[in-house]
């Protein structure tokens, strides 16, 4: 390794690799942000009485401002009429308005939650903090407003999703697109002004959530009739950072204000059990006998490592084939405890409900020669700007169209393996909306290695209903081969 | 054939392509290690605090949306949200660095040579910066290296904020047209 910023890049690309940078509920290649019902075991704290308490009246103030979204890019563009504040209220641990949802759809066929404060019938964010110049207002979001946190809308019109957040700050919820975002303390608030936020839509069928108490007790409430939504609201602070924090092996990711906008992280997070009307529960917490197995499995996987010192010295940062390795290990030692795979999800903080209640779209589903067309790739010259980046133009025309965030053209690229190249490179084909009949030009990065490349181009019709998510190999898992390509770089 | 833009290599950062985030760093490293210099006065703790700014860029990714500014204006938003946590704890944050797991990396003689010359690559586009339309300049040398509001800023050059945030995004559109070559 040549220097200490070649050292930080290759750490850091490594860590993408990894998908260290997304929350845990995007890290699987197959789970995308507000898709699965992935509720992981842990501890929660609930709302604690006033620390530094704010005023308990708030006027409103001016709207707030946001940058105008695009109706055919990412999420897409609030639908008028369509936005529902929710009953739901909870209240904050310093005081003042409670914070609520908002659901709208968005042209992109997403339902997507504005989180705020509530006051008089209106959501918004508090002049407090650093905000809004700390005029003590509450100052509205527009309804036009579309948040980050956004799912599919099935066919009955329900949404599923659920978010944690580890440091939100207490005036200002929203994820970072308004312009009075500036002056809050987003990344240097002091502890008390900080919350812990867990939310989502857990459907139509969904009637309670359980969920640990900071004090180890199980408790109940209420999801909100006809949509299953849930809203619970922490103060951030060390014991329930640490609370929320350590994962089912110990690990501690640790919730610093700094951290704002990828947590939770594995093992930490809210429900232990969702509850349904017709009286079924999807339980999210592991049985006494599962954790004393796990301990067992602890207590083994202890004494191998003490056996075998040259495997523990990696186990913080494993190359790929230790990885490998460790894996196998696990699972062994898993097995030899009885443990079964559903046994390993939960213990590792990643168990699922199924998205109960889900409708799928009625769409015939399309074949391999409804969208299949000749795809080409050019190597780019270098230039200046883009100096050490291979650059390919892959270009075809597209046969079907992309309306919603639910469908896409992926892409993905295998070459020569060479040092900080990973295995290949792929993802989704832009981010909006793709006519039928257009020319598709899309720069892929491949790591810069001599050799031949082999890509393949696919096309997911419905993700939703193909019960998968971004990430898939092009052609397999509900996606359509649309084509393949080979290319060389000399 | 459109041009690969820098918001479009975030995007992709965000979904998980480890060479669209080489991208990003070797564009933007001379001037977020140049700022840190400036703002620290001293070439081991500029290097650390530069290797946070751009681990907590990653962790934020996803949330950068481009309706809300460039990709220089979002990194240096979180760069002087660092330093200023830095500051507060009298120590360079590491958490966005512990939170992706990453190692500590240790700086050698040959590391802090290295900032002497990432900094002076950053000439240009001080030369750049001079020769931007003035009030182009003006407003992008107060947003963006000064660090203040757009409305300290507004006040002062007498414009709205609206017309600073103006002048601010076509300032550094310019500068990357001329930094890449156009």
């Amino acid at each position: 390794m040549s220097d200490y910023f070649d050292q930080v890049e290759q750490g850091m690309r490594e860590a993408v690799r990894r998908r260290a940078h997304l929350p845990w509920y995007a890290r699987s290649p197959r789970i995308r942000r507000g898709r699965a019902l992935v509720v992981v075991l842990a501890a929660l704290v609930v709302a604690t009485p006033a620390v530094g308490a704010v005023t308990n009246w708030f006027g409103i103030g001016a709207p707030d401002h946001f940058p105008a979204q695009s109706p055919t890019l990412n999420d897409g563009r609030a639908l008028p009429r369509t936005s529902q504040l929710l009953a739901l209220r909870v209240p904050d641990p310093a005081g003042g308005p409670p914070w609520g949802m908002r659901l709208v759809r968005s042209t992109r066929g997403e339902t997507c939650i504005q989180l705020g404060r509530v006051e008089n019938g209106r959501i918004g964010s508090l002049g407090i903090d650093g905000a809004w110049h700390n005029d003590g207002l509450l100052h509205p979001f527009p309804i036009t407003t579309i948040d980050d946190y956004c799912a599919a809308t099935d066919a009955a019109g329900n949404a599923f999703e659920n978010v944690g957040e580890s440091a939100f700050a207490n005036a200002y919820p929203a994820t970072g697109t308004s312009r009075s975002q500036a002056g809050v303390c987003e990344l240097g608030c002091p502890g008390a002004s900080m919350r812990i936020v867990f939310m989502g839509l857990l459907g139509p069928d969904a009637t309670r959530i359980t969920y640990r108490a900071p004090d180890g007790s199980l408790r109940t409430e209420k999801t909100s009739v006809g949509d299953g939504a849930y809203l619970l609201v922490f103060p951030l602070d060390d014991r329930n950072c640490s609370l929320y924090s350590q994962g089912p092996y110990g690990g501690n990711s640790g919730c610093a204000p700094g951290d704002t906008g990828s947590s939770p992280e594995e093992g930490i997070g809210a429900i232990t059990a969702i509850s349904y009307r017709d009286g079924h529960v999807c339980s999210l917490h592991p049985s006494r006998k599962l954790l004393a197995a796990n301990r067992a499995f602890k207590a083994s996987a202890a004494s191998y490592l003490r056996a075998h010192p040259s495997l523990a010295r990696h186990l913080q940062h494993p190359s790929a084939r230790q990885e490998a390795v460790i894996e196998s290990l696990r699972k062994r030692l898993l097995a030899s405890e009885h443990l079964t795979p559903a046994d390993l999800l939960m213990l590792t903080g990643l168990a699922r409900c199924p998205r109960v209640g889900y409708v799928a779209e009625k769409e015939k589903p399309l074949t391999r020669g409804e969208v299949a067309t000749p795809i080409s790739a050019k190597v780019l010259p270098a230039t200046q700007a883009w100096a050490g980046v291979v650059r390919v133009d892959i270009t075809f025309i597209a046969r079907q169209p992309v309306t919603t965030t639910s469908s896409w053209y992926e892409f993905y690229i295998a070459g020569p393996s060479c040092p900080g190249g990973g295995s290949g490179v792929g993802g989704q084909i832009g981010v909006g909306n793709i006519r039928a009949g257009q020319q598709i030009h899309y720069q892929a990065l491949p790591a810069d290695c001599k050799g031949v490349y082999h890509g393949l181009i696919g096309y997911m019709q419905d993700s939703e209903a193909a019960n998968v998510t971004g990430g898939v190999i092009p052609g397999k898992d509900g996606s359509i081969l649309v084509g393949r390509v080979s290319f060389t770089i000399h | 054939m459109p041009e690969l833009e820098h918001a479009e290599v975030v995007a992709r950062v965000a979904r998980g392509d480890d060479v669209a985030f080489s991208v990003l760093y070797r564009a933007y490293l001379p001037l977020v290690l140049r700022w840190a210099l400036r703002a620290t006065g001293d070439r081991e703790v500029a290097a650390d605090l530069t290797a946070e700014v751009f681990a907590a860029a990653l962790l934020a990714s996803r949330r950068y949306r481009p309706e809300a500014g460039p990709v220089a204006a979002w990194l240096f938003g979180i760069a002087h949200n660092k330093l200023r946590e830095s500051r507060r704890r009298r120590r360079v944050e590491d958490s966005a660095r512990r939170r992706l797991g990453l190692e500590p990396v240790a700086l050698t003689d040959a590391d802090l040579e290295r900032v002497d010359e990432l900094v002076g690559m950053d000439e240009r586009l001080q030369a750049l910066i001079a020769d931007l339309p003035s009030e182009q300049r003006d407003a992008l040398i107060g947003r963006v290296i000064d660090e203040r509001s757009y409305g300290e800023i507004a006040a002062e050059l007498q414009c709205s904020e609206s017309v600073v945030r103006q002048r601010v995004s076509r300032g550094l559109r310019a500068l990357r047209s001329e930094m890449e070559g156009k």
